[in-house]
């Protein structure tokens, strides 16, 4: 039985759930707060959106059918809670999500929890133009550095389309940098 | 396709570094699973988890609001709003001149005083002449008006004068009161 397996039946399990809570927390709270926070950009909303995917992961646990490694199911969770966020605040806000993603990176320079350079400031800002689908795909690829599998796993979506999104989005990137600095 | 990305990633990695330029605050990560607990406890204190709702509740609602607003709307008469005004003009001409008269009546006209001084003896003749005054109608005016002996002390009458009135009286007269 490997690691994963033993961790998924305690946390199925009523009376050792919490105790492997916690671990689970601890094992994957950094690598889901990145890539939720290269979501809805802003500390205190990756603050609530990492809670409420732990929320939602403890609640579903036993809904988890172990087709795909627990990683995936998680990162889906927090892909999709990311997402159903920032539409909420587009909505909110009587914008769409396009023009809300780019409003919440025009305002990053004065972000307390941002340190970036004025490249990554660019980068971001780049990355607000991409279509949703190739914003995820180049954040989990190039930062998070996931594989195509496992991001297909994660996206339900073939390789081929992956592929292809990271080819669009990079080459976007590159053209928007290099014409912000030049 | 291929060798396109890996210039292009060449690129982005020798001016990024690979960093996103985001941070957390300090110790957060330590914190998170204590967050992370407390936010659970709230969860589970929140008063929504005991409700349950009808299987298909809410893919039934559309149907059941609109057969209701639907049926409404038959039985619904329109009126138009010029046609209302139109009807409660002569209502409201009728308030204004009653309201009138009232207040001029009782309110406006206040400043004339009547005493039975003001009467002239014509208007008295008048009144008895075209009214009938029956002694009911006097008893209830006078019904809550006590007399007292006080009231007769000004007349200061002596023994003499008041049976020298009585002699006077005519008997027959006593005699058909009485009757």
């Amino acid at each position: 039985m490997t690691d994963e397996a033993i961790l998924i039946e305690q946390l199925k399990n009523v009376q050792t759930k919490e105790k492997a809570f916690r671990e689970l927390i601890t094992l994957y709270k950094e690598r889901l707060y990145w890539h939720i926070r290269k979501i809805v950009i802003s500390h205190n909303d990756a603050d609530d959106v990492l809670q409420n995917t732990f929320i939602k992961i403890f609640k579903n646990i036993d809904k988890f059918n172990q087709k795909s490694k627990l990683f995936s199911w998680m990162y889906r969770i927090a892909t999709n809670e990311a997402i159903t966020f920032i539409n909420k605040r587009a909505k909110r806000n009587n914008i769409n999500i396009d023009d809300y993603q780019k409003e919440l990176t025009s305002t990053l320079g004065y972000d307390n929890f941002f340190t970036g350079n004025e490249i990554q400031l660019i980068l971001q800002r780049a990355i607000a133009t991409l279509p949703q689908k190739q914003q995820l795909v180049f954040n989990m690829k190039y930062f998070d550095e996931l594989k195509y599998t496992e991001i297909s796993e994660i996206l339900e979506t073939s390789v081929g389309s992956l592929k292809a999104s990271y080819f669009h989005a990079v080459k976007k990137i590159e053209l928007f940098i290099k014409k912000k600095t030049n | 396709m291929k060798h396109n990305i890996k210039i292009s990633e060449a690129y982005l990695n020798s001016i990024l570094e690979k960093e996103s330029g985001f941070c957390a605050p300090k110790n957060y990560f330590n914190t998170i699973e204590d967050s992370f607990e407390l936010k659970l406890i709230d969860e589970k204190l929140k008063p929504e988890e005991g409700f349950t709702l009808p299987d298909s509740y809410f893919n039934k609602l559309e149907n059941a609001i609109l057969a209701k607003v639907l049926s409404n709307k038959k039985e619904t008469k329109l009126i138009s709003f010029k046609e209302r005004i139109l009807k409660f003009i002569p209502m409201t001409a009728a308030a204004i001149v009653i309201l009138f008269v009232g207040l001029n009546s009782f309110v406006f006209n206040t400043d004339e005083e009547f005493t039975s001084d003001s009467l002239t003896e014509i208007d008295i003749e008048y009144w008895l002449d075209t009214n009938t005054i029956n002694t009911y109608e006097i008893s209830i005016t006078i019904e809550d008006v006590l007399l007292d002996e006080n009231d007769f002390y000004f007349a200061n009458l002596e023994d003499k004068t008041i049976e020298d009135y009585i002699n006077s009286i005519d008997n027959n007269s006593i005699f058909e009161e009485l009757d």
